[in-house]
Parts: C-alpha cells; structure tokens; sequence
C-alpha cells in the first residue's frame, strides 16, 4: 500500500486548512481526492488540479480506481493526503480491502439529513453507521479542524448520534 | 467623479472587504461601481454564490473584477466554481495596494480587465517587505 499520511473528511474539499495547516503538517506532496461525483466533472477536476497547493499534485480518483491505486506498492518520499466529502467513502474503501488506519472527521456542512456530530461536523444516519463500522473494523476515526487544536475521540458522539437517529 | 465601467466585486471570510473598502474611500474618497460581500460564519457558500451570480447577471461577467482575499478560501472556492458557467477576471490575495491600483488604473482610458488582473498582480507583489531585512540590506550597499 502507498504511504498514506492522512485520510480527511472535509466536503470542502482543497481549502483554507487543508492548504494552510495540514499539508505542511504532514509534508503531503500528492492530494488525492476520493469522490465519485467529482472523479465526473471535467470542470472540477480541471480546477483542482490547476489550483493545487505549492509543492503538491492533486489526482481526482473514483472510489473504485482509489482502492486499486492506493494498494500498489509506494514510491520513496511520497505523501498521501486522502480527502473525502464522507466518511462512507473510507468505509467503502476499508471494504475494498485498503487497509488506512485513521480517519480524520474535518469538515462536513448540515445538509439533506445531517445533524450536528461534533463542531462543524454533521453526519446523516448512513455516514454515522459508517463511522461506526470503520470502528468496529479498527479504524480510528476521530475529529480534529486542524493540527493545532486537540483531537476528539467519536465514541461519544457515535452514541449520542445513534439515539438521535434511532439506530441500533 | 467619473463612472467607471469596470465594476470591482471584493469578497471576503467575515468582514475583510467591507473594512477595505471602508479604508480605501479613507485613502481614494468615495469609490462608485464596488461592491463589498462578506461571508459569515452562520451563512452557507451556496447563498454567497447566489449574490455573486446576481452580480454577474447584472453587470456582465466580462465587466467585473472578483477580488477574493485567501487562496483556497471559501469566498476564493465559491468564485472559482462560477467560472463553470461564466468567464471571469478572478484576482486572490486582495492587499490594499492592489486595491489601490486597480481603483485607479479602471479609470485609466483604454483600461482592460485583463489590463488590471496583471496591474493587481504587480501592485500585491511591491506591496510586500521584510522591512527590516530591507533596512539591513540597505545599510550594508556602498556609499
């Protein structure tokens, strides 16, 4: 598998933090955005990789060409920073057998039927349960805006979200 | 004071652009064809995106200058996403001295969109020193 230094849900995608904060963080060089809409728009794809951030290429992939490209063998000195729009992207990806670790809960705007998880992340009934079953899979999933401030484990709001929703 | 055809559209996370054009009346006295729009905290990119669009419907998306504050920002994003269906002159990293420039130069006869993003561009790139750094270097040249 290729050298994954962070895995993000941000439905920002490249922005502010991302730039600004993360990337230099964790010395990513290679921005991979993992999105099946996105991976079809010609005009966004054009855009992100015009617009990559100084000293990274930015690739746009589906979620099925995403867990054929991360599981070849990694190249010296590359740094992968995943971003996602939702964390049931990561889930699909686990299930397709990539092995990540972490999943980092960014940035995700209330919208259709999120509700508030932790900070400015919301999630819908699905996205909980696949944060859940990422979990259960033992992957870390936790919440962090950005490198500076601390880490918030889910477990809680993970409980919390599920008697809101009504899942067991 | 004349009316300038080239409209300039400054946009900004929370009240940046308000507080430049506030600034740059102080400095230029009153500015017509400008238009400040801040995104808050509360406010969604899609209702940004919306007054902006009005913006370009009205005045010609050949006529206007988006001057957006931060690469990569939400305001930045959001102008960057309306150039799937318009054509625009799009200059980040709004400074007051690039302001400046193009408040002045859009006057200017034969003044260009074009003209101005590179004037914009030129004006951000004098307007910023370590002056310190300078000061040394100065002091170390010959008499």
């Amino acid at each position: 598998m290729r050298n994954v230094v962070l895995a993000r849900v941000d439905d920002r995608l490249i922005h502010g933090e991302v730039v600004t904060a993360w990337t230099p963080t964790f010395r990513a060089n290679k921005i991979i955005i993992i999105d099946d809409e996105v991976a079809k728009d010609t005009f966004n794809v054009r855009v992100v990789k015009a617009l990559a951030p100084a000293g990274t290429k930015v690739i746009v992939y589906n979620v099925e060409k995403a867990a054929e490209k991360l599981m070849v063998p990694g190249v010296d000195g590359e740094r992968l920073l995943l971003l996602a729009k939702t964390p049931i992207t990561y889930s699909r990806l686990v299930k397709a057998g990539v092995p990540l670790k972490e999943v980092n809960l960014g940035g995700a705007g209330i919208r259709g039927e999120r509700k508030p998880f932790i900070n400015n992340v919301a999630l819908n009934p699905e996205e909980v349960l696949a944060c859940e079953e990422m979990q259960k899979n033992g992957v870390r999933v936790y919440y962090q805006l950005v490198p500076e401030q601390g880490v918030v484990e889910i477990d809680d709001a993970l409980k919390k979200a599920k008697e809101i929703f009504g899942l067991k | 004071m004349a009316n300038s055809k080239i409209r300039v559209v400054l946009v900004s996370h929370g009240e940046q652009s308000k507080g430049m054009l506030n600034t740059v009346q102080m400095l230029l006295g009153e500015q017509d064809n400008i238009a400040a729009y801040c995104l808050y905290p509360e406010q969604s990119v899609s209702d940004l995106s919306e007054v902006l669009e009005e913006e370009i419907k009205k005045y010609g998306a050949e006529n206007i200058i988006f001057l957006t504050e931060l690469k990569h920002g939400s305001p930045f994003n959001t102008v960057v996403s309306l150039t799937r269906n318009y054509d625009l002159y799009h200059v980040t990293g709004t400074n007051l001295a690039m302001l400046m420039t193009v408040l002045l130069e859009r006057d200017f006869d034969g003044a260009t969109c074009e003209g101005l993003c590179d004037a914009a561009i030129n004006a951000a790139k004098d307007s910023y020193v370590d002056v310190r750094k300078m000061l040394m270097e100065s002091d170390e040249e010959e008499d």
